[in-house]
């Protein structure tokens, strides 16, 4: 069958090169052209996709103009970008893969929606943990009730700031769109630790199916002292069915000040999971498959490294890109994280924003 | 000293039975109080300790020791997990005004800071609570409080620290217990469940799911056939235990 063919626009997002180094393994899609504006970036690309066929671009725009049999544009840029990018990937007729923030912008958010609408090619926006079986089987236990009534959930998005290794991470308006200071006065701006992790929203709605209803949330002085952005945020809330919830989405695990992505703390992720209920009791966490590894040629080395034994995947849509790919082709109706996803974890990330600002309980649909 | 606040100080298990005996002939004339008699105490000049045993806590001290040396630089934050079965739940009072407020002690003890914001977020009718406390420094302790966990379960006590350059913690790395696989329990049973794939979650078995791998690959054409390396295997077994 016919691969995809992709234009990716932009690479800020760490998980692009993801997507990238895989590409010699993934044969349902083929990347026809990479855009980037910074250069650094655009050579990580050029780096990686060595050996294939792949043309590159400074320009996204001129990108888009010269690569008309394009089936589908990855957003992977800053998320000041991704608005512009997706409206054009509409006029476009384009299938759109984005990076998980669709904008921090609610503006920009409730237009995008109206642009969806009615738009009859696929948007995905990137939810990856959806493939974590260890997540899905908690949304199973819930949906077949064997915890019974949920009490609490407990989500902790943890991980190392891209700061040192990744050009242009932690600048406040690239990645909220506008500087707005974390409190009144503050030298410290929107757009860190909170705004990159948007997994824990979006897990908690899709494994109780519930919304979030109001949070209130702390950001703790900086680990980094050179980051402009926020590395830390906790909080705590309620969902629509009275159900309580604790949310760590911070850069707390720290990595080593060099520019190269090396761990300082063995754990590249802690995502876990615990759900309290009344019948019972279910804790996962991302790495519960879990390896020790030590290596002087490991990406860091000589350091005890958490690493995780991969999964078998038994079926194409077992990943995003299987997924995405699925729908492309009209194989599966809708994509397994949507724009909507998106957009619903934005909104309880700035409720949380302005909870700190204001050092108040926020209600997200005021 | 009251039997609440032995019970607590065994199962820290800094105190044991025989050094017990000792210090309760010494303290018998010393006057400790809760925390919650101790708020409502005004200064009349008579000595008396406030009972807070998580000032004595491991991993606290050594945090503490850690600020003290200098080992990572200034503090930024710190999450506590304070986990209980309900059959080990304490009362609603002990659990607010004991245990919190010892959280919070030990929190603003490693902050060095007063109190700046506490923010808690209980569910009705149980021991179970998120709570988010800020110090004037921005320093934030994150506390997780459940006494709510199945009977099956043991408890669990661990506290993470935040510097500049460092971490120190009791908390595993991996899992909930430093253990494989994901924890599913109810009152009468804890699991261990390994879960490869959705469609493979009737399993739950490592070695199980090795055999379905084994089984899928075989299908697929990746596991190589014949007999392997079995012959010189099975021949230096019996070697030796024939």
């Amino acid at each position: 069958m016919k691969p995809v063919r992709m234009i990716v626009a932009g690479t800020a997002n760490p998980h692009v090169m993801g997507y990238l180094r895989r590409a010699d393994q993934e044969i349902s899609l083929v990347f026809d052209a990479v855009a980037d504006f910074n250069q650094q970036r655009l050579s990580q690309a050029k780096e990686v996709l060595k050996g294939h066929k792949t043309q590159y671009y400074t320009d996204w725009r001129e990108m888009l103009d010269a690569h008309p049999e394009a089936d589908a544009m990855m957003i992977g840029s800053d998320n000041k970008h991704h608005f512009e990018m997706f409206q054009e990937a509409i006029k476009r007729n384009l299938h759109i893969y984005s990076m998980k923030v669709a904008s921090m912008d609610e503006d920009e958010c409730r237009e995008m929606q109206k642009l969806a609408a009615n738009y009859d090619r696929v948007i995905q926006v990137e939810f990856e943990l959806h493939f974590s079986p260890q997540f899905r089987y908690a949304r199973k236990l819930i949906e077949r009730g064997e915890l019974g009534e949920i009490q609490s959930i407990y989500f902790t998005n943890i991980s190392q700031s891209p700061i040192n290794y990744f050009p242009d991470w932690g600048n406040p308006e690239l990645s909220y769109g506008k500087i707005i200071p974390i409190r009144p006065g503050a030298t410290i701006y929107r757009g860190g630790a909170l705004t990159d992790h948007p997994h824990p929203y979006d897990m908690i709605r899709w494994i109780t199916g519930r919304e979030f209803k109001k949070v209130y949330a702390v950001s703790a002085r900086n680990q980094r002292s050179h980051l402009q952005v926020e590395d830390h945020a906790a909080m705590t809330g309620e969902l629509d069915n009275g159900v309580k919830f604790f949310i760590n989405p911070s850069y707390a695990n720290l990595e080593e000040k060099v520019p190269a992505r090396r761990l300082l703390w063995p754990k590249s992720l802690e995502c876990n999971l615990k759900i309290t209920g009344t019948k019972g009791y279910y804790a996962a966490d991302y790495f519960d498959k879990h390896f020790y590894v030590v290596g002087n040629n490991h990406v860091s080395p000589n350091r005890l490294v958490v690493d995780g034994t991969g999964r078998t995947k038994l079926h194409a849509e077992d990943s995003m890109v299987g997924v995405f790919v699925a729908c492309v082709r009209g194989e599966r109706d809708r994509p397994e994280s949507t724009l909507d996803d998106s957009i619903a974890a934005v909104k309880v990330m700035n409720a949380a924003y302005e909870s700190i600002y204001t050092d108040s309980e926020v209600y997200v649909n005021k | 000293m009251s039997e609440a606040f032995l019970k607590t100080l065994s199962i820290y298990g800094y105190l044991p039975k025989s050094t017990f005996t000792v210090n309760k002939k010494l303290m018998n004339n010393t006057k400790i109080i809760k925390p919650i008699e101790a708020a409502q105490c005004e200064s009349t000049g008579e000595i008396f300790y406030t009972q807070y045993p998580l000032r004595e806590w491991g991993p606290v001290k050594k945090i503490q020791q850690m600020i003290r040396d200098n080992i990572s630089g200034d503090l930024c934050s710190v999450r506590f997990t304070w986990q209980r079965p309900k059959k080990e739940a304490t009362g609603e009072t002990e659990f607010l005004y004991e245990t919190l407020a010892g959280l919070i002690d030990v929190s603003w003890e490693l902050a060095n800071s007063p109190l700046a914001g506490l923010h808690i977020n209980r569910m009705a009718g149980c021991n179970n609570l998120f709570a988010l406390a800020s110090f004037a420094n921005g320093i934030v302790a994150e506390i997780e409080m459940n006494e709510c966990l199945p009977d099956s379960m043991p408890p669990t006590y661990f506290l993470k620290a935040n510097f500049e350059n460092g971490h120190g913690t009791n908390q595993p790395i991996v899992g909930h217990f430093n253990e494989e696989g994901a924890i599913l329990a109810n009152d009468a049973a804890m699991q261990r469940v390994v879960i490869e794939n959705t469609d493979w979650d009737d399993c739950g078995d490592e070695l199980a799911i090795c055999h379905r791998k084994m089984l899928r690959s075989i299908e697929l054409g990746e596991y190589p056939g014949g007999p392997l390396n079995t012959q010189p295997i099975i021949e230096a077994i019996r070697k030796v235990c024939a």
